[in-house]
């Protein structure tokens, strides 16, 4: 009681208008700071996803040194006081809001253990997109079906995440398809290589390669994988889709018909 | 004691923002326009892209100039013997050393690379002139794209007289026959066309230069983007044993290049009176005549703003230089007026589509609407779209060859371009 006295009396509408106005102050540079990024990420999109992780560090650093200011200096609370009343407010807090504070803690440990940064393409759970925003208690994903998809970041940390180009701009794009196991091998190599080659959005810096299998799925059937780098993950499906599109295209024109899988039909 | 330091900072600072706050209505009220004259702001910003003439207009006006004039200011290769043929005379002697190479019967391929503008075509023309006689020189140009191995061999077949509709395989077996002969193959990037056909074309001449190689001397000119794709692609940096890289012109070549070249048209070079903030360039009135050093002082300080304008490609430097200036026949003179920076921008804010095209046109030298249909998988107006837009907006240029419409990258936009792609990620 006497603690919060000690700070009610440190408090005055001058000093509290003041740490709304920094803490406004402190908004706006986080919103800025935002705006120039996005700009920025959009300007030079080479460098889109080193630009694109800076934002949550900022923001962390920028929202730290704001609140240390706007306590001990503009407010100039008491110590003793505060760390009196924060203890009792947290443990209050750790009670009440248990799954917010293991958000908090996860969001800040993903700050820093990095599973995934801004503009990583990651599978979690049954969602797989392109990490938009990495906040201190939720991550938030967009979907290949324009949906954006919010998870905590605790959920986060308790399951495996697979991450796709790991702060790369490019990715390996795997594209499979089946034909009967009597086709000609050294066609299907040329004519999946060529398909890999022609499509305008394959990295070509990086090696295309062609993974074939035989399976049995009622008759023996050869699954042909094309393994190929896409220039930037933002068009992966577009990448898959055009080779897709080539393949099926280039084995009408040699008379092969592709098969559709068991695994393909589930 | 940081707290202490912080807290007065804080104090400081608080004050200083409110005593700026109390003088802060009356200056906004006061403020209307704060970025001065639309007209000071156009000329840092430079002129539109879409303002430039194009080289059709350019042509068109030059009909009506003297011959000499149109001789020295066009964007043609410059044969080996023209007066203001610049011989790079350390690159030639790269070509001499992999010759010398050759002429012991050591496997030599030789790659000349190159932006495009950078003056590739001309390099070969004088390389060409200082062949040995005795050898059989076979000189191809790929200008128009090569989509599969039957057009290949119509290339090569006239070399063999054979017939025109000679198989490849025939014409393969002669261009692997051991025999000396120096075959200049200009412009491969016709080659580098993302398409099955292309794709194996290469492949299969990749394959015969290096059969051939020990008797035959292959020259190959690529473009910069077209070797970098050839190099990812088929690897092309382990075959060819020598490479001779040509960049754009440095300073004290492209001023003498652009001398000579004046000095051709028998024209005299005045200056029309500069702008204030033009660079640096003082003029002199076209109706005083300026003394010899003076002149020339300004012609150097001319030179200088345009090969900062143009990074020494000739292509973009010449552009600049028909903006600027204009013939007095009757003075006898070419009167030139202050050089202004191009505004670029708009080739960042095009949408991907149009980026992709634009890298596939660096890289292949050029696209034809089939070729763009085939490329994108998109139908013929979609194409159309694309490439009227660029087009329209002054980025590509449109020739005619075989009946077809070629688009392509100006190559005095060549810089611009690349740089804007690669910032894109769509160049590599």
């Amino acid at each position: 009681m006497d603690n919060l006295k000690a700070i009610a009396e440190q408090l005055s509408l001058g000093t509290l208008l003041a740490a709304a106005l920094w803490l406004g102050l402190a908004g706006g540079l986080v919103a800025l700071l935002r705006w120039a990024l996005d700009k920025l990420a959009r300007r030079f999109n080479r460098y889109r996803l080193q630009i694109s992780r800076l934002f949550p560090l900022l923001r962390l650093i920028i929202w730290t040194f704001a609140l240390l200011m706007t306590v001990f200096v503009i407010l100039h609370l008491p110590q003793g006081a505060l760390l009196a009343v924060a203890a009792t407010v947290g443990v209050a807090l750790g009670l009440a809001a248990q799954d917010m504070l293991r958000n908090l803690i996860a969001g800040v440990i993903m700050l820093f253990d990095r599973p995934y940064r801004v503009g990583d393409m990651v599978r979690i759970g049954e969602h797989y997109g392109e990490v938009k925003s990495i906040d201190l208690n939720l991550t938030r994903l967009h979907t290949f079906t324009d949906d954006i998809v919010t998870i905590p970041n605790a959920e986060v940390m308790k399951q495996a995440v697979v991450n796709s180009n790991a702060g790369e701009l490019t990715e390996m794009i795997a594209v499979p398809f089946h034909v009967p196991a009597a086709s000609d091998i050294a066609t299907l190599k040329t004519l999946a290589h060529e398909a890999a080659f022609c499509c305008p959005y394959s990295y070509l810096k990086k090696p295309v390669v062609i993974v074939l299998e035989d399976e049995v799925d009622y008759h023996y059937i050869t699954k042909v994988t094309i393994k190929a780098y896409v220039v930037d993950v933002r068009y992966e499906r577009a990448m898959a889709s055009d080779i897709i599109e080539r393949v099926k295209s280039a084995l009408q024109q040699h008379g092969i018909t592709p098969i559709e899988a068991n695994s393909q039909r589930k | 004691m940081i707290l202490e330091s912080l807290r007065q900072k804080w104090h400081e600072l608080y004050d200083r923002l409110a005593q700026r706050a109390r003088k802060l209505p009356p200056v906004l009220l006061g403020r209307e326009d704060t970025r001065g004259s639309s007209e000071t702001l156009t000329q840092r910003a430079g002129c539109p892209l879409l303002d430039m003439p194009r080289w059709q207009q350019i042509s068109a006006r030059q009909r009506l100039l003297p011959a000499r004039y149109r001789a020295a200011f066009n964007l043609a290769p410059v044969a080996a013997d023209t007066p203001w043929a610049i011989p790079r005379e350390q690159k030639l002697q790269q070509f001499h050393a992999a010759l010398a190479r050759w002429q012991r019967q050591l496997p030599t391929l030789l790659a000349v690379v190159g932006p495009d503008g950078c003056g590739r075509t001309s390099f070969l023309n004088a390389l060409e002139a200082r062949l040995p006689e005795a050898t059989p020189v076979h000189r191809l140009n790929l200008s128009s794209g090569i989509r599969d191995e039957t057009v290949l061999a119509k290339l090569f077949a006239p070399l063999y007289e054979l017939d025109a509709d000679a198989s490849w395989p025939e014409v393969q077996a002669q261009l692997t026959r051991p025999r000396d002969q120096i075959i200049l193959l200009d412009n491969i990037d016709a080659l580098l066309l993302r398409t099955p056909g292309a794709y194996r074309a290469f492949k299969t001449l990749l394959a015969t230069m290096l059969a051939s190689q020990s008797r035959t001397l292959w020259v190959v000119s690529f473009g910069a983007q077209a070797w970098r794709r050839a190099d990812h692609t088929y690897q092309v940096g382990r075959y060819f044993s020598s490479l001779i890289t040509l960049d754009y012109f440095t300073q004290e070549e492209f001023h003498a290049v652009l001398r000579s070249r004046i000095t051709h048209t028998g024209l005299t070079l005045r200056f029309n009176a500069a702008a204030p903030d033009d660079g640096g360039v003082t003029g002199a009135a076209p109706d005083t005549a300026p003394d010899a050093a003076e002149m020339d002082a300004a012609v150097t300080a001319y030179l200088d703003k345009l090969y900062e304008l143009s990074g020494g490609n000739l292509p973009a430097a010449l552009l600049h230089w028909h903006c600027a200036t204009h013939i007095d026949a009757g003075a006898q003179t070419i009167q030139a007026d202050a050089l202004e920076g191009v505004d670029f921008g708009a080739i960042k804010s095009f949408a991907a589509p149009h980026h992709f095209t634009l890298a596939e046109m660096l890289t292949h030298g050029g696209l034809t609407l089939a070729e763009h249909q085939t490329l994108f998988r998109l139908s013929e107006t979609e194409s159309r779209i694309i490439l009227y837009h660029l087009h329209a907006h002054r980025v590509v240029e449109r020739r005619e060859a075989d009946g077809e419409n070629i688009y392509y990258v100006d190559p005095a936009l060549y810089t611009p371009i690349a740089n804007a792609l690669i910032t894109a990620h769509v160049l590599y």
